[in-house]
């Protein structure tokens, strides 16, 4: 057996079952630490088919270099010793068990698989490489760490089996990319939608099987997922083809905002040599729920055309309301002050009706250069109606804000 | 008709009252109402400052509180006698008790309490519940009324008639009240502001939680005749003119269960006093002493200070019985009562000092006595007076935390809404350093605009909010003793610490009141001093107690001149260091100036190069008058002491010792809220009219200034110059025992361990390493060949060793010495996190053979259960490679925080010999002015706030320490390596004279690397 270990730069843990998953083209024994961030797979099987450890050496780091990954590797005979070589700057494949010892003798501690406890333990009592460690009896060491620690080098040189479980990629094809912060330009995009349609076209190659639809859904912020959906009518599994169809569509689609999050989901594939054309079924279709509604007459009317009114929690009566487009207005306490129900933009008056009683002094918004001293009084027309006016203390000019019917 | 303001929270009602008690009092003066209550929210904390300022503005202040009650009702209990005064400082107290730090609990239970002498005021919630006035109208209050604030709100008019309705119905009168929260409507964005920081969010979001409008300040009384209905106004009187108490008829008592039956209190003072003078002069009182006594105890009687004297020599007497050191300071401690209580060592014979200067009749001022305790047994003082008076008799003075800028900074950026990155950036920016005008500048280097408004609201809101309290905090150690229960006299609240109780008044308000205390502070040097007493005692096989140190010895003084003061008392720092050598200490008064000439007043009224010139004899002894020369004479005509300067006051600008004192106290407060022009009109008239030049008095003027918030008084010196006496004298005769205690004390003081280490070497002092064989908890001495006392350096000084397993060590080490790692382990039953700080610390060196052998064994060390413990079995020894120098070095840094090894920069010094680098000894011998190169790890950082912007820095190598001046200039071109290195090396001008050796950097370079692994600790900005 022998073992190629990737270091993975990225933590998440669907961006490692992607990686995962791609790698699944190069071997069908792929195992998975997400913990420690390594990626094992076994290729002395699969050697001779990619014609040599030079050449698979080679596409791993090209297939690596196209995910724009900067990945480390190493190849040894054991996973904890591919894993060991992966985590140094620069060795050298160990391609058998007998050459294993000499070649890890020269290595630092550090990266070791032991607890850091134990580790830290070692350097205090001078110990500086890898060699120095194998060298000391292992009771002695059992003794200070614990069996999990010999144990464990047992499996680093291949004394001890170590087996791991395979890990299998998923039926349907389904991939999470979120951003740290909103996108706002199609060219950002791009970018990890290129390295995502590398990883499923790895998928894809491991399977041995293509595609005819990917559906990608791009979240906003403040608005609805936009999705689109790509059909090709021959079967595709290139990713390169793909991203240019996909690349033709988003730059034709306007997108309601910043992009927070692209999912990307495939659910069935296709013999990559089977021509036979499969048909969308319409029929599937959700349920036209309230949101969905929204959605769609936002996606065919625009965003402004659709809103709806909310309240605002403020004593400015004119700041009080709002018109919004966007999520449902926050949980505010209901008050019901005696207020007209008819609210006009404030309009400068000449004559002033007969006033009513008391004024009620609103002042507020000195923060953002919008304060105002305003005294409402309810007035009385000679109509009959009753208005509602203030007069501005900056000023002493009266408006009318309001009517009641 | 007038008003009376019923319901008006100051800035004391934390982040609700946006203004100051003062700012209220004043603004109701102005307006003319008839009296004004201040009613913080549970809270009596402004209550005296409010006192003092309507006693100035002769404006009639009613005391009261409010509380809230969940659903937004507050009752309001205001106070109109002593008896209700009484009953409120209960309520307080018990609501606050009931509660943690910081916040109160209140239940309609707790109103069932004795309140029979407050008047209620129900303030109903904004929807008004009857059955919450039904409630209050049947609590047990003197009187109840219905409070109606006409706020220009929607609903006021509304609420009116409702409240008037449930009035009529239930028998309350109505009264009108403010709700007042701010002195005059153009604090309402501060209001705001302090809303948004309560409810921790954002102006711009607080919405309806901010008050409609402006409206809740002291309004005009044409407004009020306005808004509110005659009788509503007149009940405002009626209250008014029912409230009588005032809180200068405040009687506090001292506990009196110090005197014995039968006795007077004086005649037991006297009886103890002579007592003890029989103690200190046992061949016979001198006649001039026994004078003296007679008349500090006729002052004494007079002002009725017994109590408060019997109280310190109780707990100084209980310090005395438990071996703790201990030594009072301050105003009256330098009496000849208090030499013979023991209360001070300070020889009134050996002092000039008269003891009317400290206590005096003219000033109604409290005595003024501060008793320092070894800083580790302070806790057991602190206990007994707990237990000799009972919790509810005792508790700490506050201290009011108030808004400083930067706080201010953080908290006013975060309501306007800046990021928390800004916020962060721009309130890290402000060094403590920065003046006023600095805002601005901040703000255009982080990429603002000064004129943006968002700038002008943070400037200007910032501006108002500094100076505002935050919160209540523990004084560090003012206790306060009552007869009766302290809750009757001010409210008790709970203190972080457990167990702990404070009042709701500060050091200030106490003073304000003539209320007493007595602070039992912590001072580690006592803690060093007795143990390097003791270590010498032990050493030399006799009792060695800080009586038997000689007086005015001449090596000691000797050691001091030459500047060489590590470690000593209030002298060490740096600016001390390079002041002994001009000052050049003679004698025990030169110390106390010795420790008073450093500070603030001195040198910004410019005194330091006066009086040091006139000392060496190159400027003629002047005074100004004939007058002043009776108070100058003992500081060759310049004035030093905060008493000398207050003094001036009073013979040259015409002050009464009253004003005077009211100066002192008052400096800080006119220096943030202004009032300082009055006082200096004053002062300069005053003394032009006497004859004194424009240009003294001036200068004089700028000491007081200085003294303001800085006042170094001679009666403190004197003590601290004892403590430096002993302190010099033991580092001179007894270094070894000297060095010892301050490592055995530390943390305390201005050095290092490592740092105190390398000077005692220096000095000729051996250390023997830690170990486990022979090391005690403590540093300890043992004899060397000759028998001189090398130190052994304690397990105490070992990183992460716990104090308890340490001692287990020594315990078990009494059977036997121990045979291996892991005999020890067993026998001390040691944790492996104690095993492996003792591996790191090198202390099982001896017992391994050498560190890395220490930690292969410590971690080797089975825990076995049961009966098979101790059994595990034996291993091969394994040969492990010994470290390098460098490495061991760096391992006992880290382990131990210093190195018996060579010092660092040993190793290095022949990279920094091709570099052309001097040893920090040579600078004496080289040529001042010459260029320089020197090296050394950062031990400190200085920017005193009297030297313009100046940072001293000091440098430590392997020959001693230099020290550095950096001028602003480089300090703006060179701050990375300035601020962030631990290694440099400085190109600069040497500047000798007098024996004290600088260097003017103008190259600072970042050699940090060169340190490797080694940790280094540089104490900066202190």
């Amino acid at each position: 057996m022998l073992w190629l270990c990737v270091v993975s730069p990225v933590q998440e843990k669907h961006a490692l079952k992607a990686l995962a998953s791609w790698a699944g083209q190069f071997s069908s024994c792929v195992c998975l630490d997400a913990e420690r961030r390594l990626l094992w797979l076994e290729i002395g099987s699969s050697l001779r088919y990619f014609g040599g450890l030079d050449v698979l050496l080679k596409k791993v780091a090209a297939g690596l270099h196209a995910l724009t990954l900067k990945a480390t590797i190493g190849v040894a005979p054991t996973p904890e010793a591919a894993a060991l070589l992966a985590r140094q700057p620069q060795t050298l494949p160990v391609l058998q068990l007998d050459h294993l010892r000499q070649a890890l003798a020269a290595l630092p501690l550090n990266e070791l698989a032991m607890l850091p406890a134990a580790i830290a333990g070692l350097q205090a009592s001078g110990l500086t490489s890898v060699g120095e460690l194998l060298a000391l009896p292992r009771d002695a060491l059992a003794r200070r760490w614990g069996l999990q620690a010999t144990d464990y080098l047992q499996r680093l040189l291949g004394e001890r089996a170590d087996p791991r479980k395979p890990y299998r990629a998923p039926q349907t094809y389904y991939r999470r990319f979120d951003f740290a912060e909103p996108v706002q330009t199609v060219e950002g995009l791009l970018f990890p939608l290129r390295r995502i349609l590398y990883e499923l076209q790895g998928y894809l190659r491991g399977r041995d099987a293509a595609l005819q639809a990917l559906n990608v859904a791009f979240r906003h912020h403040d608005h609805a997922d936009t999705v689109l959906t790509l059909r090709t009518t021959d079967p595709q599994r290139d990713a390169l083809r793909l991203f240019a169809l996909l690349r033709e569509k988003l730059e034709r689609t306007q997108l309601p905002g910043a992009v927070t999050q692209i999912r990307l989901g495939v659910e069935r594939f296709v013999a990559l040599r089977d021509t036979q054309l499969h048909l969308w079924d319409e029929s599937e279709r959700h349920d036209a729920s309230w949101s969905d509604l929204l959605d769609k007459l936002r996606a065919r009317l625009g965003d402004q055309a659709v809103r709806r009114l909310g309240l605002r929690d403020d004593h400015r009566p004119e700041k009080a309301w709002c018109v919004e487009s966007g999520a449902a207005a926050a949980d505010l306490p209901p008050a019901f002050p005696d207020r007209p129900l008819w609210l006009l933009p404030p309009r400068p008056i000449e004559r002033l009706p007969k006033l009513l009683g008391r004024p009620e002094r609103i002042e507020a918004g000195w923060w953002n250069g919008e304060d105002s001293s305003r005294d409402y009084y309810i007035a009385q027309t000679a109509e009959g109606s009753r208005w509602w006016l203030y007069r501005e203390a900056a000023t002493a000019r009266w408006f009318l804000q309001g009517i009641w019917a | 008709m007038s008003y009376a303001e019923l319901l008006c929270a100051s800035n004391f009602s934390f982040q609700r009252g946006a203004s100051h008690p003062y700012e209220l009092v004043e603004r109701a003066k102005e307006l003319g109402y008839a009296a004004l209550a201040i009613t913080d929210e549970c809270s009596l904390a402004g209550i005296v400052r409010a006192h003092d300022a309507a006693k100035d503005a002769g404006v009639k202040l009613i005391i009261g509180s409010q509380f809230r009650f969940p659903a937004g009702e507050r009752v309001v209990l205001l106070a109109p006698n002593h008896a209700a005064y009484t009953e409120l400082c209960e309520f307080i107290t018990q609501a606050r008790r009931a509660s943690k730090k910081g916040s109160y609990a209140i239940s309609r239970k707790a109103f069932a309490s004795a309140l029979k002498h407050c008047i209620g005021l129900c303030m109903p919630a904004a929807s008004i519940d009857e059955e919450v006035v039904c409630w209050f109208a049947r609590l047990a209050l003197a009187r109840h009324y219905l409070a109606f604030t006409h706020g220009l709100a929607q609903d006021s008019e509304r609420r009116l008639e409702i409240l008037r309705k449930l009035g009529t119905a239930s028998g309350l009168p109505l009264v009108a009240v403010g709700d007042v929260h701010y002195h005059q409507r153009e604090r309402r964005p501060v209001h705001d502001v302090l809303t948004a920081i309560r409810l921790a969010t954002t102006v711009d979001q607080i919405g309806r939680a901010a008050f409609p409008n402006g409206e809740r300040h002291l309004r005009p009384l044409a407004t009020l005749r306005k808004l509110y209905p005659r009788e509503l106004l007149a009940a405002t009187l009626d209250i008014a003119l029912e409230c009588s108490f005032s809180l200068d008829t405040l009687h506090y008592e001292y506990p009196e269960e110090l005197v014995p039956a039968g006795v007077s209190a004086l005649q037991h003072l006297r009886k103890l006093t002579l007592e003890g003078a029989a103690r200190r002069w046992p061949a016979g009182v001198p006649v001039e002493v026994r004078a003296q006594i007679d008349k500090e105890l006729a002052l004494i009687a007079v002002l009725r200070y017994e109590h408060y004297f019997l109280t310190v020599e109780d707990v100084v007497r209980f310090a005395r019985s438990k071996n703790i050191l201990c030594q009072g300071r301050g105003s009256a401690a330098n009496s000849a009562v208090c030499y013979c209580l023991g209360v001070t060592a300070v020889d009134p014979a050996r002092v000039s000092m008269l003891f009317e200067r400290f206590v005096s009749k003219e000033r109604a001022e409290p005595p003024d006595i501060d008793i320092d305790f070894e800083h580790e047994r302070r806790e057991e003082v602190i206990q007994y007076v707990y237990n000799k008076y009972g919790r509810h008799r005792t508790a700490l003075a506050a201290t009011v935390i108030c808004y400083r800028r930067r706080m201010a900074v953080r908290d006013v950026g975060k309501a306007l809404g800046l990021s928390l990155e800004v916020v962060d950036a721009l309130s890290q920016a402000l060094q403590w350093f920065d003046g006023d005008a600095q805002l601005p500048e901040e703000f255009v280097k982080l990429g603002f605009d000064p004129r943006t408004r968002m700038a002008r609201h943070l400037v200007a809101l910032v501006k108002q909010i500094v100076g505002f309290p935050r919160h209540l905090s523990q004084h560090v150690g003012g206790f306060v003793i009552s007869q009766h229960s302290l809750s009757t006299l001010v409210p008790v609240e709970n203190a972080a610490m457990a167990d702990r109780t404070v009042i709701q008044w500060d050091k200030n308000d106490l003073e304000s009141l003539g209320l007493l205390k007595v602070d039992c502070l912590a001072l580690g040097m006592l803690t060093a001093i007795r143990r390097a007493l003791d270590l010498v005692s032990l050493f030399r096989g006799r009792t060695f107690k800080m009586e038997d140190i000689p007086d005015a010895d001449p090596a000691t003084y000797d050691m001091l001149c030459r500047g060489e003061s590590v470690g000593v008392f209030q002298v060490e720092s740096r600016a001390q260091m390079s002041m002994l050598p001009r000052l050049k200490p003679r004698c025990y008064y030169d110390l106390v100036i010795q420790v008073a000439i450093i500070r603030p007043g001195p040198i910004q009224g410019g005194m330091v190069h006066p009086y040091l010139r006139r000392r060496q004899g190159e400027e003629k002894v002047e005074y100004p008058s004939t007058a002043l020369e009776r108070v100058l004479k003992r500081t060759y005509g310049v004035p030093l002491f905060q008493e000398q300067v207050m003094e001036i006051a009073i013979v040259a600008a015409g002050f009464t010792p009253g004003e005077a004192d009211m100066v002192r106290r008052s400096m800080a407060a006119w220096q943030r809220r202004g009032g300082l022009e009055q006082f200096r009109d004053k002062l300069l008239q005053g003394m032009l009219d006497r004859g004194y030049t424009p240009q003294f008095a001036n200068q004089i003027y700028q000491q007081i200034l200085g003294f303001g918030s800085y006042g170094f008084p001679e009666s403190h010196a004197a003590s601290f110059a004892l403590l430096a006496y002993t302190s010099s004298w033991l580092r001179c005769h007894e270094p070894a025992a000297f060095v010892a205690g301050l490592l055995n004390s530390w943390p305390m003081g201005f050095y290092a361990p490592a740092q105190l280490v390398n000077d005692a070497r220096r000095n000729g002092v051996s250390f023997r390493p830690v170990d486990v064989q022979t090391s005690d908890w403590y540093c300890t001495l043992e004899p060397d060949a000759a028998g001189v006392p090398v130190v052994r350096v304690g397990l105490c000084m070992i990183t992460g060793l716990v104090q308890q397993e340490g001692r287990a060590i020594v315990m078990a080490r009494a059977h036997g010495l121990f045979a291996s790692v892991d005999d020890l382990a067993h026998r001390a039953t040691l944790t492996r996190r104690s095993l492996d700080a003792l591996a790191r610390g090198g202390a099982l060196n001896a017992l391994a053979g050498h560190r890395r052998a220490a930690h292969w064994q410590a971690f080797g060390v089975e825990r076995l259960p049961g009966a098979l413990a101790g059994t595990s079995a034996q291993e091969p020894v394994l040969m492990l490679p010994q470290a390098t120098e460098a490495e061991e070095i760096a391992a006992d840094y880290a382990g131990l925080g210093l190195s018996l090894g060579r010092h660092p920069l040993a190793l290095l010094r022949s990279r920094f010999d091709r570099l052309h680098v001097h040893r920090a000894a040579d600078l004496a011998q080289l040529k001042s002015g010459r260029r320089v190169r020197v090296a050394g790890i950062v031990t400190h950082r200085q920017r005193p706030e009297t030297a313009s912007g100046v940072i001293f820095m000091s440098l430590e190598d392997e020959t001693g320490i230099s020290n550095l001046i950096v001028w602003p200039r480089i300090q703006t071109t060179q701050r990375a390596a300035l601020f962030g290195a631990r290694l440099i090396i400085v190109e600069g001008e040497l500047q000798s004279a007098s024996n004290v050796t600088h260097v003017i950097a103008e190259k600072i370079r970042d050699y940090t690397a060169w340190l490797g692994r080694l940790p280094t600790q540089s104490r900066d900005f202190h």
